[in-house]
C-alpha cells in the first residue's frame, strides 16, 4: 500500500515548481503533530473529527458494518504510527487519510470472491418499491443498494465526491486518475444511479414538489 | 463557460456548486444566470442529490471510539519531553534555594549581634561603587 503522501501544519510554506510560494491551509497539522508527540487527547479529538466521515466511506465501499469498523480501525491505527514520522509535504491530512482508507477497502474487496473492480453489473431497470410506501429507512436502503450495484470504482468516484465532500483534485489523486478520468467516473456512476433509481426519483420529484 | 460543459458539470458534480471545481465555479454560476436551460439542469440535478442524500448514514458508536482509542500507543520514554525542558525544574530551584536560606538563617542566630555598620572594604570595592547598572551592559 502507498502511503507516501505528507502532509503539513496549516503554516506551512514552501516553493512551488513555478517558484510562487503557496500555502497548504491543513486545519489538521496542528492536531497531527500533537498526536505524534503522543497527546492522547490531541488522538481524541482527530477520532471525533474524521471517525464518522471514515466510517461512513468504509461502509458505502464495502457494504458491510462490522468491515466498515475494522477499516476505521485499520486507518487510525495507521495515524498513529504515521504521525511520528510526519513530515511537511504535498497533501492534507484529510486526503492522506481517504487514501489509506480507500486502500484499506480495495484490499477487503479484492479478498472477496465477486468483486467487481472491472465489471460492469448489468442494473435493475424496473419492479422498484412504490416510494409512497416506504419509510425512510427503506428509501435510504434502497439508494445504498443502488450505490453497491455501481462498479467499484464509480462508487469510489461517487462516495468521495458526493458523500465525503472532496475536491476533484483530492479525489482524483486519492484515485491515482486524472481529474478528467475521475470526473468521467463520477459523471458514469451517478448516470447509472439515475437510471437505476428512475421509478424511485420520479415519486421523490413529485413528493418534493408537492411538499 | 458554455452550456455543453456546463451540463457535463453538472451530470457529474450535481446540482451544488460547492461540489464543483473551483476553477469553474464562478464562470458555472454566471452561466446559470444567464441560461434558463442551465437552470432546468440544476433543478433536475438538485431533486437527483437529494434523493442520493437519503443514503443511510452510519454513526461512529462509543465502542468504536473506545476500542480505536485502546489502539493508541502510551507514550514512550522518547517521545516525553527532555528532562531540561520541563516547567517544575526551575520552580524547585527556585523553592530549594529559598528553602535553603531559611534554614541558614535560622541555624545561625549569633549573626544578629554582628554590628551592622562593620562593612568589609573588599564589599564595598566589589559593589563597583557609584557605577551604574546601565553600563555595565556596555560591549556586551
Amino acid at each position: 500500500m502507498n502511503l507516501a503522501i505528507t502532509i503539513r501544519p496549516r503554516h506551512y510554506r514552501d516553493e512551488a515548481e513555478s517558484g510562487q510560494r503557496r500555502v497548504i491551509d491543513d486545519p489538521d497539522g496542528e492536531l497531527v503533530a500533537r498526536v505524534a508527540n503522543g497527546d492522547r487527547t490531541a488522538a481524541r479529538a482527530i477520532m471525533a473529527r474524521h471517525l464518522p466521515k471514515i466510517l461512513n466511506l468504509g461502509r458505502r465501499m464495502l457494504n458491510d458494518h462490522a468491515e466498515a469498523e475494522d477499516v476505521a480501525q485499520d486507518v487510525f491505527v495507521r495515524v498513529w504510527t504515521h504521525a511520528a514520522r510526519w513530515q511537511p509535504g504535498q497533501a492534507k491530512f484529510e486526503t492522506w487519510l481517504h487514501r489509506v482508507a480507500i486502500n484499506l477497502c480495495y484490499d477487503r474487496l479484492r479478498r472477496r470472491p465477486t468483486s467487481n473492480i472491472d465489471d460492469v453489473p448489468e442494473m435493475a431497470d424496473d419492479a422498484p418499491t412504490p416510494v409512497a410506501r416506504l419509510v425512510d429507512a427503506q428509501l435510504a436502503k434502497t439508494v445504498n443498494d443502488a450505490l453497491q450495484q455501481l462498479p467499484d470504482r464509480q462508487r469510489e468516484a461517487v462516495v468521495l465526491c458526493h458523500y465525503q465532500g472532496l475536491t476533484n483534485i483530492d479525489a482524483a489523486a486519492i484515485m491515482g486518475v486524472s481529474v478528467e478520468a475521475m470526473e468521467s467516473l463520477l459523471s458514469r456512476g451517478r448516470r447509472t444511479l439515475k437510471k437505476s433509481l428512475k421509478p424511485l426519483s420520479n415519486d421523490v420529484f413529485n413528493k418534493n414538489e408537492k411538499e | 463557460m458554455n452550456i455543453q460543459r456546463f451540463k457535463t458539470l453538472v451530470e457529474a458534480y450535481g446540482a451544488n456548486p460547492a461540489r464543483w471545481p473551483e476553477a469553474e465555479r464562478v464562470a458555472a454560476l454566471l452561466f446559470a444566470e444567464q441560461s434558463a436551460e442551465a437552470r432546468d439542469m440544476l433543478q433536475e440535478a438538485a431533486a437527483f442529490d437529494r434523493l442520493l442524500d437519503t443514503a443511510e448514514t452510519h454513526p461512529a458508536t462509543r465502542t468504536l471510539e473506545d476500542r480505536i482509542l485502546a489502539t493508541f500507543p502510551e507514550r514512550t520514554a522518547k517521545q516525553r519531553a527532555p528532562w531540561f525542558t520541563m516547567r517544575w525544574i526551575p520552580a524547585a530551584a527556585v523553592a530549594c534555594s529559598l528553602a535553603l536560606g531559611l534554614a541558614v538563617g535560622a541555624a545561625l542566630p549569633g549573626l544578629a549581634g554582628v554590628n551592622d555598620t562593620a562593612v568589609d572594604p573588599a564589599l564595598i570595592a566589589l559593589s563597583g561603587g557609584d557605577a551604574d547598572w546601565a553600563d555595565m551592559g556596555d560591549g556586551i
